[in-house]
């Protein structure tokens, strides 16, 4: 064989060496010994001979393939909202059934216990996924939804015990857990037309009782397609999660799975907190103040998807930027950009419910303020989010830490006070405070390379 | 750092411990993953009952749980993360870090002739930098990238894309973790191999003046080439990487007190690296030639076996090739396969299970697993095939040939030494080599016995495990007279 033809053999294995001692490496795992370097081809040995090879193989240009685009269509996202509010359908008539203050301790309790819960589950199983456990994933969502559910159901049985409520409210709180868990895992393998359409039932039933004016004779139905969906949601969840066989993965232990969830599950802990701090005195609340959440819940998707979108566009910074202090002042940009988006959206629904609100004159002063406020709550999320995403997750729950308390005591110290509502404002000032100082906070991050790997 | 006390540093309760103390760096292998260096290291142990053994692993995320059952005398396994979350070590930026750095990346962005040295000097400045600050986000700063981008740039003419910088800037924090841990205080830091390995040696040395042995069962940096190969990776973040790699190893290679290298192969590309003559004493694996004793008959069918883990390091699919052939001429021939599989090489496992079946081998061919006692496997065949594309100095064929099983081996690394005359070496990939000689074994019984005796013999003058514990105990003596502290 010439050394021509040796080329020849080495090429397609190694079209572009980093080296001749790669060139080397190669040739000995082809059978090529010092003894036949030096018989066949006259050289000293193995690495003689691999500079000769070397210097023969032309470079291969390094050109970057383009990444592909993101296969996550944007509506998959922006539904997230929509899916959210589905369950409140059925909440009128579970009010029929359960009163104002049961259902608003059973509402309470089950969300806040869902969310906490939901989001440690989801970052163990993002976790897992990410170790290359993905079957295990699935399986451990199934299971820590199961741990959900008893939580709930212990939680519900104390609040029959010191509140009482009856049995219904147990199963208020345990269907409440059952969308959420089903949601939750339908969500993570971005299943949202499945849980679409299992929760069909309730929002159709929903929609007729309000058409009816909340007829009494159509508590019963209503409350049935709401067990119904509820039930299909979690088949559904159960059948998506359904997987057999090992992962390649290595599994983190429990401890450590345990313990890096908890910053996210005490993030969630606060939000929640902060946000249900301020909500839950208004849900039986005027119409203008129970209902000033909903932006909020229905743009939760737009802003999870502008917070993935973000994320990807800043993979598309890092190939265009020539330096990372360029990469760092477009990222910023960037940030600023998607933020004005999130208000923009969060805004334009909240534009809809306020007139909506005035042209059925329930709207007020503190109404507006309380529906603004959870505009720029919304906006504050979507930097907390990203906040997370570029390793702040610390951060981001000692900014929360720190509006919580003084959001607590001034709207006690409101409370008292002789303005009815004062406490509304209080919690805009306290959401644009969080908005600041999760932005000041992002100063640390946003434009750090390392983050965008 | 985590760290499992195994067991009292002193087995009497008010007496000084005396004991030489040795620490064992074998990146991640012993005491968590079955194969042939972690062998080693628990015959190196076990050998020394005199000596206290501390293991420095290298470990994905420190939350690896041992699987070698741990001899009396390794009293600690200090696990070293690169991949967990970075301990903050003070909350200080290191002063100077931007100059170090960037000598840090110019010693080895490009390589030169000068390289080991510069790269070697610039480790030891970032050393002395972390002893007293964080040096870990510094190394993935904006500030860092950009350094690489710059580097990059006037070494090979064009900047490196800035999505590549931050890959090599992340990479290159996680391989130097080693040397920003606290360094092990020992009378000798024994590296099975060089690589990051080196680091946590490197950091001993210039903390405690620690003598540093450095033994190689394959060749870390042709390993790491042959493995880059096939990566997906752009081919300039390689470039980089690899010639880290490369200056690591000589860096390694000039600061050892002692090199011993497992073949005369290994001490090749130890030589070419820069390695010093003067200080290298070649070590051949060995085995206890009673644990393998020579087998009294043969099976009844024609049996070709291998021994080993079902790895594409072994390169299963030319010896499944190869006994195709055979087949064809020796059609009652069967091949078994002993060996454990990973969850990492159970695609590999699915292909060659594939293979098999293609061929039209199933039931000829078979893949028998682990098994309890690994003589059985050896006796149980004719012939031992071992079609690795690239090996060290293998246990397996030593202990192959202790058995009286003649060998038909590919070329790589230390096996030619190994094997001597006493079978066939064929060259790495032919399967019609491998059958050719295996054809040849298995219909010549004289052949056979003749090449299996002379194994046996092979053995017992070279390879035993007496032989290799007193070499090792004699370096441990010598490396402690000249230690600085410990």
């Amino acid at each position: 064989m010439t050394l021509d033809d040796l080329v020849g053999n080495i090429r397609p294995l190694l079209p572009d060496p980093v080296d001749e001692l790669q060139v080397a490496a190669v040739l000995e795992s082809q059978g090529v010994t010092d003894e036949g370097a030096s018989e066949q081809y006259g050289m000293a040995d193995v690495f003689e001979l691999a500079q000769h090879v070397y210097a023969r193989l032309t470079p291969v240009p390094d050109t970057a393939p383009e990444p592909p685009a993101p296969t996550r269509p944007w509506w998959a996202d922006v539904m997230h909202g929509l899916l959210y509010l589905m369950p409140s359908a059925v909440y009128p008539a579970v009010y029929a059934v359960l009163g104002g203050p049961d259902m608003l301790r059973g509402l309470v309790f089950a969300t806040t216990a869902g969310w906490v819960w939901g989001a440690g589950s989801s970052w163990v199983a993002h976790r897992l996924t990410g170790a290359g456990a993905g079957k295990l994933a699935a399986r451990t969502l199934v299971l820590l939804g199961g741990g959900g559910f008893a939580l709930a159901l212990a939680g519900a049985l104390l609040i029959l015990r010191w509140y009482g409520g009856g049995v219904e409210l147990v199963l208020f709180v345990l269907a409440q857990t059952g969308f959420q868990v089903a949601s939750g895992i339908l969500l993570f393998h971005r299943r949202e037309l499945r849980l679409l359409v299992a929760m069909l039932p309730a929002a159709l039933a929903g929609l007729m009782h309000l058409i009816s004016g909340y007829a009494d004779e159509l508590v019963p139905p209503v409350l049935l397609a709401g067990v119904v969906s509820v039930s299909l949601a979690l088949t559904a969840a159960y059948r998506t999660s359904r997987v057999s066989g090992r992962d390649p993965g290595k599994v983190p232990p429990a401890r450590v799975l345990a313990l890096g969830a908890l910053p996210t599950t005490v993030y969630a802990a606060l939000c929640a907190a902060f946000l249900l701090h301020t909500d839950v005195r208004y849900v039986m609340g005027p119409v203008d103040l129970a209902v000033g959440v909903t932006p909020l819940v229905v743009g939760m998707g737009a802003v999870e998807w502008r917070v993935h979108r973000l994320f990807d566009q800043a993979g598309g910074l890092l190939r265009r930027c020539a330096s990372p202090a360029l990469f760092d002042r477009a990222m910023w940009r960037l940030l600023l950009r998607e933020l004005a988006t999130c208000l923009l959206v969060l805004g334009g629904l909240a534009l809809v419910l306020l007139a909506a609100l005035r042209s059925g004159g329930a709207l007020t002063v503190h109404g507006a303020l309380l529906i603004d406020a959870h505009v720029v709550l919304g906006g504050a999320f979507f930097l907390g989010f990203v906040l997370i995403r570029t390793g702040g997750t610390g951060w981001a729950t000692a900014c929360l830490a720190l509006v919580l308390p003084v959001d607590v005591v001034l709207v006690e110290v409101t409370a008292g006070g002789p303005a009815r509502y004062g406490d509304v404002p209080v919690f805009l000032g306290c959401c644009a405070a969080l908005a600041i100082l999760l932005l000041a906070a992002l100063r640390r991050s946003v434009g750090q390379v390392r983050h965008y790997r | 750092m985590t760290t499992y006390q195994l067991r009292p540093r002193t087995t009497t309760r008010h007496l000084p411990d005396t004991r030489t103390r040795i620490a064992l760096v074998a990146e991640g292998t012993y005491p968590f993953h079955p194969g042939g260096v972690s062998l080693w290291c628990d015959q190196l142990v076990r050998g020394m009952p005199e000596h206290a053994f501390t293991v420095v692993a290298l470990t994905v995320d420190g939350t690896e749980r041992p699987t070698w059952s741990a001899p009396a005398n390794l009293v600690e396994v200090v696990s070293l993360p690169l991949w967990g979350r970075r301990r903050r070590r003070g909350r200080r930026k290191p002063k100077g870090f931007a100059e170090i750095h960037d000598a840090f990346l110019r010693s080895f962005i490009p390589h030169a002739d000068t390289t080991a040295k510069a790269f070697l000097a610039a480790l030891r400045a970032m050393f002395d930098a972390a002893r007293s600050a964080d040096v870990g986000p510094a190394l993935v700063s904006n500030e860092a990238v950009s350094r690489i981008v710059d580097v990059t740039a006037e070494a090979y003419g064009e900047p490196l894309p800035l999505q590549d910088a931050v890959v090599v800037a992340d990479l290159l924090e996680h391989m130097l973790r080693p040397l920003f841990h606290p360094p092990i205080r020992v009378d000798v830091c024994h590296l099975a191999m060089n690589g990051l390995s080196a680091l946590v040696g490197l950091a001993a040395k210039w903390a405690h003046g620690t003598p540093m042995l450095m033994s190689e069962h394959g060749v870390y940096l042709r390993e790491r080439y042959l493995a880059a190969v096939k990566e997906e990776m752009p081919q300039r973040v390689k470039k980089i990487l690899l010639g880290f790699h490369r200056a690591l190893a000589g860096a390694a290679y000039l600061s050892c007190d002692m090199l011993a290298p497992h073949s005369g192969y290994n001490r090749r590309w130890q030589l070419r690296n820069g390695a010093d003559e003067a200080r290298m004493r070649t070590m051949y694996n060995g085995i206890d030639p009673e644990d393998f004793p020579q087998a009294a008959g043969e099976p009844d069918v024609p049996t070709i076996v291998f021994v080993g883990r079902i790895d594409p390091l072994k390169d299963l699919h030319t010896l499944i090739r190869a006994f195709r052939l055979v087949r064809a001429e020796v059609p009652d021939a069967r091949l078994r396969m002993f060996g454990p599989v990973t969850v990492a090489n159970e695609s590999y496992h699915a292909g060659c299970v594939r293979l098999v079946e293609e061929l039209g081998l199933t039931g000829s061919a078979v893949f028998e697993g682990r098994v309890p006692n690994q003589v059985d496997a050896y006796h149980a065949g004719h012939v031992v095939a071992l079609t690795s594309i690239s090996e060290g100095f293998p246990f397996s064929l030593v202990e192959a040939m202790s058995t009286g099983r003649p060998p038909v081996c590919t070329n790589v690394g230390g096996v030619p030494e190994a094997v001597g005359d006493a079978g066939f070496v064929v060259p790495p990939r032919d399967h019609e080599a491998v059958a050719r000689a295996c054809v040849r074994l298995l219909a010549d019984s004289g052949l056979r016995r003749r090449l299996g005796d002379l194994a046996r013999q092979r053995v017992l003058e070279h390879f035993t495990l007496q032989r290799w514990n007193d070499s090792y105990q004699a370096r441990y003596a010598e490396l402690v007279l000249t230690g600085g502290s410990g």
